[in-house]
């Protein structure tokens, strides 16, 4: 492993992550944005951050899970992102701190 | 701070850079430990900017450089971005290609999953710019102390870092969920996804459930 390696493996992993970023909004130029199109961007907005929670719920343990819980409830009872988020990770850590 | 603002978005984004800077630690300390130098470590924090990706790539450093593995493996755990950019598309479709280049250029989950939650087109773009330079400067500061003092702090995981992550994106989550409306597509993503994650190696279960997830909303939502 030299240098030039390491900077050219660099070069590839900063290509191959900007072209993830990059190709959805330059690809979407040449789709024409029908009412079932919109609704269908509508609907990946919110369900890609389901599938990126699912692996986490299912390979975490149950503080993890309780921790969800409570910030889920907390938010849609006040509608406060902060105190959701607070409330979740203290219930986290208090459940595994009373049995480890 | 004029709405919509830069800065707006950047500090809009300042409670998730907390925990950004944790996650930061753990690959700092994660990177170490796999025996990459703290240049390379700091490259990729800056110049990569996808942890995700950054971790999934430290058993390809050390041995003979796979580069085909590294593009293929990076673009497979980012490509979930691609997803985003679709959606992003909508408030950027008047602006100029070098323009939606910039935007992007820090283009990040958390920024774009409260983006989601802001029902006006300008904040949106400045919680993706402006809250992206956000996590950009925490995950270096995070990067930092994990590469500088990791040694110190030990495991990062008995701490709790681990929860962080699934608890804020499920509050977003229940920020746009809309009620009935929603349940089938959010049921359908989550299935799917976890079928997926179940079944087959890589980062493609995000992208399987999201697909879903927009194929239901667009079938049942039809008003």
């Amino acid at each position: 492993m030299t240098e030039p390696n390491i900077a050219l493996g660099i070069g590839v992993m900063v290509l191959a992550t900007y072209l993830t970023r990059f190709l959805g909004v330059f690809g979407m130029r040449f789709v024409p944005i029908t009412p079932a199109v919109k609704r269908f961007l509508e609907g990946m907005a919110s369900t890609v951050l389901i599938a990126v929670v699912v692996p986490y719920a299912y390979e975490g343990d149950w503080a993890m899970r309780a921790g969800v819980v409570v910030a889920v409830l907390v938010m849609a009872k006040t509608r406060k992102t902060v105190l959701a988020m607070l409330l979740g990770c203290v219930a986290t850590a208090l459940i595994r701190l009373s049995a480890p | 701070m004029r709405p919509g603002s830069f800065l707006d978005g950047f500090w809009r984004l300042g409670p998730v850079g907390a925990m950004v800077v944790a996650f930061g630690i753990a690959w700092g300390v994660a990177a170490k430990d796999a025996g990459l130098s703290d240049s390379l470590i700091y490259l990729l924090s800056g110049a990569v900017f996808a942890g995700a990706s950054q971790f999934a790539s430290l058993d390809l450093w050390v041995g003979p450089m796979d580069y085909l593995a590294l593009f293929l493996i990076t673009f497979a755990v980012n490509a979930r971005h691609i997803l985003m950019g679709t959606v992003l598309y909508l408030d950027l479709k008047d602006r100029s290609i070098p323009y939606q280049m910039w935007a992007v250029l820090t283009m990040t989950d958390a920024p774009f999953a409260m983006s989601q939650t802001e029902p006006d087109s300008a904040r949106r773009v400045a919680l993706i710019i402006g809250g992206g330079w956000m996590i950009w400067l925490t995950w270096m500061l995070g990067t930092f102390i994990g590469v500088s003092f990791g040694g110190i702090l030990g495991n990062t995981n008995s701490y709790g870092f681990d929860a962080l992550m699934p608890i804020f994106f499920s509050v977003m989550l229940t920020a746009v969920f809309k009620g009935k409306s929603s349940v089938a597509p959010f049921l359908g993503a989550g299935i799917a996804a976890l079928i997926w994650y179940l079944s087959f190696p890589g980062n493609w279960h995000v992208i399987a459930g999201a697909l879903v997830g927009g194929f239901l909303n667009m079938v049942l939502n039809d008003d």
